[in-house]
């Protein structure tokens, strides 16, 4: 094509630049997912491949828009299908699998993690625009050298990164809660974790377990305004699930008596929780259940209680 | 057209042949299966090494295809998931949803794999010879070659642990106590067989395995636990020994369940034939699953006591 406005070089060093870019904007926040659930090498894989694509769409945006190749610009939308097919599949695999684990993860924590599938996949297609914009135009209008115009296109894209980061960045339970410790009492066959009425335990044996190996712990958020949050069924199962990822629980498939739930202190606005983990260890518990995400589903539930306290 | 071209599609479709064997041994490959995979990972290669042509000649809307490409792979996984669960029904021991969801996501992941590895190949080579000058055949060398490793490479980082590399598999005993509890090693209570007639045959005909995490490590422990791994190794163990037991006798069905004294997997199994090696073979070359990893990661400075 030779009545283009770019020469070739210009364009393939641009294209190549703004797509490393864009790849390299993705792994800075896989490092964030990888510790708030685990990831596996096939996953990294596809989110590489993922974050490859929107970043070359990213690359192709700006070049094909001063060629007045609008027809090009049709692909915006075909990636955000991809995008969008991406978040579903993820759903419906981390719903199989859910239905196996002991303690399941719930339909809002995999919500959750689908739509941050979604989100991520943007940063790559945003960081690669910006770099690309930066790289021509710096280009073009300065006249300096394609190192250097390399070098100044990175500038604008940390800075995008670094805000998607800061914006996507969840807070975690430990940001508006404090955890403490609380007391398993039986009332006859009633378990009750201070006092709130938990479930009726009928065999003696499993009493015995939950005195000697069972742990319980009370919720409270720092401000009312807050409580809303952890008294979101979905944030309470996200809490439960992160304790049996992290700690196991010490039960098997057909144990039913063995329960790891969480109930609503309402008169003292709290949550209390039992479980039984593999090793008691408090203080491994309170750590976990504060490095659980707060779920955006669970966000803005009791609004109306923020203001006054 | 390029010899490059078909450099890249060549890469492309050795990096799904060498991934292949792996495949072979752990779950059998149909003929059909087979053929689908072979023209897909061909499909995949090949519109990798047009990506770079295609960019070059700014025809814009060709980065299209990737995503028609992606779209038509997620199509794949959709499909095998569909396949396996309808197939479910029929299986004397099913393969369970993680299985399934494993086997689907590895359909998926290596047609990506074909895509990139012809799209460095070509990329390479145009980079090489633009950037840096060097002559054709150089290039073409290069390019191919690096192409390989990254195959390599990636066959090395997807290939799937399996059993035998976390765990011991060890023989225990079955034995029935209170006339009709079942107790296999240890483990008191596994399941409650009321027949006669079905004690006997698990005492003359039934085999017991224990599986014990290695170094006393409860992220070991953490694998096993996952009910999915479970049925994995169970249905492995099927898919190789058969098992004794009519579509209507759920007394045989098997069982693995959780020993807490050392954290490990105990199985009682009636095979087709009576050889432990045979069953602890099968139990070891079970592929670990993806998503039965990651337990009891906060569980890494304690041991398991014994």
């Amino acid at each position: 094509m030779n009545e283009s406005l770019l020469s070739e070089e210009l364009f393939r060093r641009s294209f190549i630049i703004a797509t490393v870019i864009g790849i390299l904007s993705r792994g800075l926040v896989l490092r964030v997912v990888d510790k708030q659930y685990p990831s596996r090498p096939e996953d990294y894989i596809e989110q590489i491949i993922m974050s490859g694509l929107a970043a070359s769409l990213g690359a192709i945006a700006f070049p094909a828009l001063l060629d007045k190749e609008f027809a090009a610009l049709t692909f915006f939308a075909v990636a955000i299908q991809q995008f969008q097919g991406i978040a579903n599949q993820e759903r419906t695999a981390l719903r199989n699998i859910d239905q196996s684990l002991i303690v399941p993860k719930g339909a809002a924590y995999i919500e959750e993690i689908c739509t941050t599938y979604e989100s991520r996949s943007y940063i790559s297609l945003a960081t690669a625009l910006a770099a690309s914009i930066t790289y021509i135009r710096v280009y073009k209008v300065y006249d300096v050298g394609y190192i250097t115009a390399g070098f100044i296109a990175v500038i604008p894209s940390i800075i995008i990164g670094l805000l998607f980061r800061k914006y996507l960045v969840r807070k975690s339970i430990g940001d508006i809660a404090n955890i403490v410790p609380a007391q398993i009492s039986f009332d006859d066959c009633i378990l009750r974790v201070n006092g709130v009425y938990m479930q009726n335990i009928g065999l003696e044996d499993t009493r015995k377990r939950y005195l000697e190996d069972g742990v319980a712990v009370e919720v409270k958020t720092k401000s009312l305004g807050n409580f809303g949050i952890i008294n979101d069924d979905g944030q309470r199962q996200a809490m439960i699930n992160n304790i049996f990822i992290h700690m196991g629980i010490d039960k098997d498939v057909d144990e039913k008596d063995i329960l790891a739930i969480a109930k609503t202190d309402l008169d003292k606005n709290s949550v209390v929780m039992v479980y039984i983990p593999l090793i008691k260890d408090m203080d491994e518990i309170i750590r976990v259940i504060k490095s659980t995400p707060i779920i955006e589903s669970a966000k803005g539930k009791q609004s109306a209680y923020r203001k006054q306290y | 057209m390029d010899k490059i071209f078909f450099i890249g599609i060549i890469t492309g479709l050795i990096s799904r042949l060498i991934m292949l064997n792996t495949e072979q041994k752990q779950y059998p490959t149909q003929p059909n299966v087979l053929l689908t995979q072979m023209v897909l990972a061909f499909v995949a290669s090949s519109l990798g090494s047009l990506l770079v042509p295609a960019l070059i000649d700014r025809s814009y809307t060709s980065i299209t295809f990737l995503s028609l490409a992606a779209e038509q792979f997620r199509q794949v996984r959709s499909s095998r998931r569909e396949a396996l669960h309808n197939l479910e029904e029929v299986q004397l021991v099913k393969r369970g949803d993680d299985f399934i969801e494993e086997i689907a996501r590895t359909y998926e992941v290596r047609n990506y794999m074909c895509i990139m590895v012809s799209c460095l190949t070509v990329g390479m080579f145009r980079v090489l010879t633009s950037e840096f000058n060097i002559n054709e055949g150089v290039a073409q060398i290069i390019g191919g070659a690096s192409g390989l490793a990254l195959a390599f490479y990636m066959r090395k980082l997807l290939s799937r642990k399996s059993i035998g590399e976390i765990a011991d598999v060890v023989p225990v005993e079955i034995s029935f106590v209170d006339e009709c509890i079942m107790k296999v090693g240890d483990l008191q209570g596994v399941t409650n067989v009321g027949l006669e007639s079905d004690r006997k045959l698990y005492l003359e005909k039934g085999l017991a395995i224990e599986i014990i995490p290695k170094d006393n490590s409860y992220e070991n422990a953490g694998i096993l636990y996952d009910m999915g791994q479970r049925q994995t190794i169970i249905y492995n163990i099927y898919s190789r020994l058969g098992i004794y037991r009519q579509n209507d006798e759920p007394a045989f069905y098997p069982l693995p369940r959780r020993n807490p004294k050392k954290q490990s997997i105990m199985i009682a199994y009636i095979p087709i034939e009576k050889d432990i090696n045979k069953l602890i073979e099968a139990v070891k070359s079970t592929p670990i699953l993806a998503t039965a990893k990651g337990k009891n990661i906060s569980l890494s400075k304690y041991k398991i006591n014994s």
